[in-house]
């Protein structure tokens, strides 16, 4: 049987030495695949956010035709006490006298 | 002079990384699969919100009421679409593999009148080939949530 010897000048890498690269490699890999679950966590905050940012336009949208002598546009916190439910989402709202003159 | 004899892999070597590489790809296709499938049924659903949400700004600005269906039924061809009595009324399709799923509270027609109001309120409920589902609902108020 041939056998062949490479010269020394030409070794490759020992096992060893693999290893030990292939670790530091996979703590690299595990640092960025956390980033994947935080991700998809902020994702669906953000989804929260949205849906919660279009319960508030409702509300604001349901008072275009209501008087200003309508008791719901009585000064204070309606409900005044706890808040509306809406499944995942919590719902109240502040009416407020503003002082004269206003910005707009 | 003479260069030193190249060495190449060993079958075996070979085979230890194709099996490696095997390996990889069975647990990587799918899981990629998975999150690509989730991310088109939820794209879907993005879709018929913006759609509904549209079609209620479009019936506030001109006044007329926008009646939307979600059954291939009553569209031409699609999978859902406005339906005005018009000729050129829009339709759209669902992506390939997701499907409506008919349960309780599945509401297909929704019409949004000029006062920004839907006459009708329920949900779209879509699925995909596993099983998985989303859902659009709208309200009364004319308020579309997915």
């Amino acid at each position: 049987m041939l056998r062949f010897s490479a010269p020394r000048s030409e070794r490759g890498t020992s096992l060893a030495e693999l290893m030990v690269a292939l670790v530091v490699l996979s703590i690299g890999l595990l640092a960025v695949a956390q980033l994947f679950p935080a991700g998809s966590r902020g994702q669906v905050q953000d989804r929260m956010l949205t849906a919660a940012s279009y319960y508030a336009q409702e509300k604001i949208e349901g008072f275009v035709n209501v008087p200003w002598s309508d008791t719901k546009l009585d000064v204070g916190r309606h409900p005044a006490s706890g808040t509306e439910n809406l499944g995942a989402w919590q719902r109240y709202y502040d009416v407020a006298i503003h002082d004269p003159p206003l910005d707009n | 002079m003479k260069s030193a004899p190249a060495a190449g892999f060993s079958l075996v070597e070979l085979a230890i990384t194709i099996l490696v590489l095997g390996i990889v790809f069975a647990f990587g296709i799918p899981a990629f699969s998975n999150l690509s499938g989730s991310y088109n049924l939820k794209g879907t659903t993005e879709n018929i919100a913006a759609q509904l949400r549209l079609a209620r700004e479009k019936a506030i600005a001109t006044g007329i009421t926008q009646n939307l269906w979600f059954k291939k039924s009553k569209c031409q061809g699609g999978d859902y679409c406005i339906d005005n009595g018009g000729s050129g009324d829009p339709q759209w399709n669902l992506p390939n593999g997701i499907t409506y799923k008919n349960g309780t509270g599945f509401q297909d027609n929704y019409r949004m009148t000029k006062d920004g109001r839907s006459l009708d309120s329920g949900m779209i409920i879509v699925q995909d080939r596993r099983g998985n589902r989303d859902t659009v609902s709208v309200q009364i108020s004319g308020l579309v949530i997915n």
